[in-house]
């Protein structure tokens, strides 16, 4: 059982399955990737029993039919330090998969591929295309507000929700909330029409899914189960099982901008900054800063327990009545780090409800912050 | 203000404390005190639950974040903090400043083992006592035990003879956990549904099902034996086997404390003064509480009589380590008869 293949080829396929590889492990097998080679294709699977990625490299020879598993992280680290160009040979030799390449020599223990954990097929009940850069521009606008391991085991992921051709994601950890959409999905199979679909995809789905996604228009193939999410690039399948729980109402919580009393715009990245600058003396489990809007003018201060104190002066487009407010500075700078607009609105009504942050004339983003108590 | 754990049903229907604390070492009560609070304050509204654990790493200021950041989706929550040392890791800084200014909407429930006398002076007791309902479990036992079995057998509708309530008293010796399994046991056993009379049972019924759940203490054993209760002791040293004990452990405290009684009452006689056992005890640490108890052995007993026990203690040693034929647990029977009096004394 021998064959090569070019480490520029498979370094690539190695980088986007080695991160669903957990490193402790319940299962030996886990901690292996299996490696599948078949009608002239050579596929490489990571699971972690939740997501599963395959990427396929095609293969000159069609003539060679075998599969095995192998110690993943020692693979990858392998490969990662020969350089690049050169050929590798694969030996199968007794359960020991023997690599070569140059003067290298490496021999690795293997186990059957038969005891290899791989997801259920599944059957697809819709399906829609999108590309790339979409996806990723909704991931990476509402990602960063999901939960981690809270009790409410259903925040612990990103809520999509298809709507005709609109895609929206939603994340929440109970104290601020992300929400994305754009509207450019593509053949639409079985997605009923006027009618909210909703899934919740894990918070580990949604970082490797990230990592899967670059900035180009290439149009990628989702289709959804009961139970699972699937998408289809290039050479690459990623399914992720889905978080079985009803999200909370989000659009309850968006307060409308109508609505809203106090009105603010400001410079994003001159508020950002600001800050940025006093969270520097915030505590790392009490981020409480206070804000105090007066005519186009804000003043944020922030103490902690050693009686520091630190205090920016920010101009800002604001006339209304004066009024001091209390919010956790890292969220406000979660939110100001999202909007990719230079200009920003605050949207609030008192210093008890939420406030609303969005780029300016654009509601493709938003993001809304509870206060803190000071 | 503290609460009695059989008042706090009443006492939440007439008022809400902003925080309470549950304290004590009886699983039971303390179990059901916590979620009869978890309870009260879902039916009141409060529908976020935190929970945090404060063991030694615990950042206390988790506690006054939680306390001020406003959720998104509901008004009202709980903050839970498991506290089983009874002791704050940051000596009770942050729940000093949480109890001085308490957020409104929100129920503190501070889940603690057992608080010591010394901690009740602490600043941060004083604090939470100030503002909290605190519910203080304690173990139950002897005559109280038997009333609060009957009323929550006639909660279940449920009625028992006191030789019955005995019963079950000895089998669970204080284990509240095995009292209410009994009990839930015997209603899912003999109630009717739908029955609203109070259902009489025999002591037979009860015998039947009650399963002997006691925990019994090594240390109590002798002394058992001792006040000349061999019918108890036998049980005891019965359910002491069968939980998997050593025996060896059980021999070496005997010959402890029979080597101890033996040189006491040899002095008691080699003085002569065969009634001044005050004296005789004078110079063994002996816990005060047991006193009365060997002062009473001493008088009804004779040096010769020890010295006979510890050569019975020496033959059951020898037969655990095998250097002699016999089975040990037998020979200890036999000298726990001798200590309760019923035999040789």
């Amino acid at each position: 059982m021998k064959f090569s293949i070019g480490i520029d080829d498979l370094l690539p396929a190695l980088q986007s399955v080695i991160g669903v590889v957990e490193k402790r492990q319940t299962l030996p097998i886990l901690s292996n990737i299996l490696v599948n080679i078949s009608d002239g294709n050579f596929a490489v699977t990571g699971t972690d029993l939740e997501v599963e990625i395959t990427t396929i490299i095609p293969l000159e020879d069609t003539s060679i039919n075998f599969d095995f598993t192998v110690p993943a992280k020692k693979l990858f680290d392998i490969c990662k330090n020969l350089d690049a160009g050169i050929l590798l040979n694969f030996e199968l030799v007794d359960n020991k998969l023997i690599l070569k390449a140059k003067k290298s020599r490496f021999t690795l223990i293997t186990l059957s591929a038969e005891n290899f954990p791989n997801l259920d097929p599944m059957s697809s009940s819709s399906e829609f295309s999108i590309s790339q850069h979409d996806l990723k521009f909704v991931l990476d606008a509402t990602q960063f507000s999901m939960a981690n391991q809270d009790v409410r085991y259903y925040l612990n992921g990103l809520l999509f929700e298809i709507y005709n051709d609109e895609l929206r994601t939603i994340a929440t950890d109970g104290h601020r909330l992300a929400f994305s959409y754009v509207d450019s999905l593509t053949n639409l199979i079985n997605i009923p029409k006027d009618t909210i679909q909703q899934l919740i995809v894990p918070r580990k789905a949604i970082t490797e899914l990230n990592r899967l996604l670059s900035d180009t228009d290439e149009i990628i193939n989702v289709s959804i189960s009961a139970s699972h999410l699937n998408i289809i690039f290039k050479h690459l399948s990623f399914t992720t099982k889905l978080i079985d729980g009803r999200f909370p109402d989000y659009q309850r919580v968006i307060p409308a901008t109508e609505l809203c009393t106090k009105n603010i715009i400001a410079d994003r990245q001159v508020l950002k900054q600001s800050l940025s600058r006093i969270a520097v003396l915030s505590t790392e489990k009490y981020k409480a800063a206070r804000l105090e809007f007066k005519e186009n003018h804000l003043i944020a201060v922030v103490h902690n327990p050693e009686q520091e104190e630190a205090e920016e002066h920010i101009v800002i487009d604001y006339s209304g009545e004066e009024f001091t407010i209390g919010f956790n500075i890292g969220y406000l700078v979660d939110a100001l780090n999202a909007v990719k607009e230079d200009q920003v609105t605050l949207s609030l009504t008192d210093s008890n409800s939420s406030c609303l942050i969005s780029g300016l004339n654009n509601d493709s983003v938003k993001y809304v912050v509870m206060p803190m108590r000071i | 203000m503290q609460i009695k754990p059989e008042q706090l049903r009443n006492d939440l229907k007439a008022r809400q404390y902003p925080v309470y604390m549950v304290c004590g070492d009886e699983p039971l009560q303390h179990r059901e005190a916590v979620d009869m609070l978890r309870k009260a304050a879902h039916f009141y509204g409060y529908e976020e639950r935190d929970v945090y654990h404060a063991d030694a790493h615990f950042d206390w200021n988790n506690l006054l974040t939680a306390a001020n950041e406003l959720s998104l989706f509901a008004s009202k929550k709980i903050i839970e903090i498991h506290m089983p040392t009874g002791k704050p890791s940051d000596k009770g800084v942050a729940l000093i400043q949480y109890c001085e200014n308490l957020p409104p909407d929100i129920i503190l429930i501070i889940i603690a083992g057992k608080i010591e006398a010394a901690t009740k002076k602490s600043k941060w007791y004083k604090a939470v006592d100030a503002v909290a309902g605190i519910v203080t479990v304690w173990s139950i036992d002897g005559q109280y035990l038997n009333q609060w079995l009957q009323r929550r057998l006639q909660a279940k509708g449920l009625s028992l003879q006191t030789d019955s309530l005995q019963l079950i008293n000895d089998r669970v010796e204080g284990n509240l956990l095995a009292a209410d399994q009994e009990i839930e046991k015997l209603s899912l056993l003999y109630t009717v549904a739908g029955s609203k009379q109070l259902l009489p049972l025999d002591y037979e019924q009860v015998a039947e099902a009650v399963f002997d759940s006691a925990r019994y203490n090594l240390f109590d054993l002798f002394d058992c034996a001792l006040s000349g209760d061999l019918k108890r002791a036998s049980r005891m040293l019965y359910g002491l086997q069968r939980e998997g004990l050593s025996i060896i452990l059980i021999m070496s405290l005997f010959a402890k404390e029979v080597r101890m009684l033996a040189k006491m009452s040899a002095i008691l006689y080699a003085g002569g003064q065969q009634d001044n056992v005050e004296v005789a005890m004078k110079g063994f640490y002996i816990f005060p509480k047991r006193k009365s108890l060997l002062a009473q052995a001493l008088r009804s007993s004779r040096p010769e009589q020890w010295q006979q026990l510890l050569k019975q203690l020496l033959q059951a040693d020898k037969m655990a380590k095998g250097a002699e034929p016999g089975d040990p647990w037998d020979m200890m029977q036999l000298i726990l008869a001798a200590v309760a009096g019923k035999t040789y004394l």
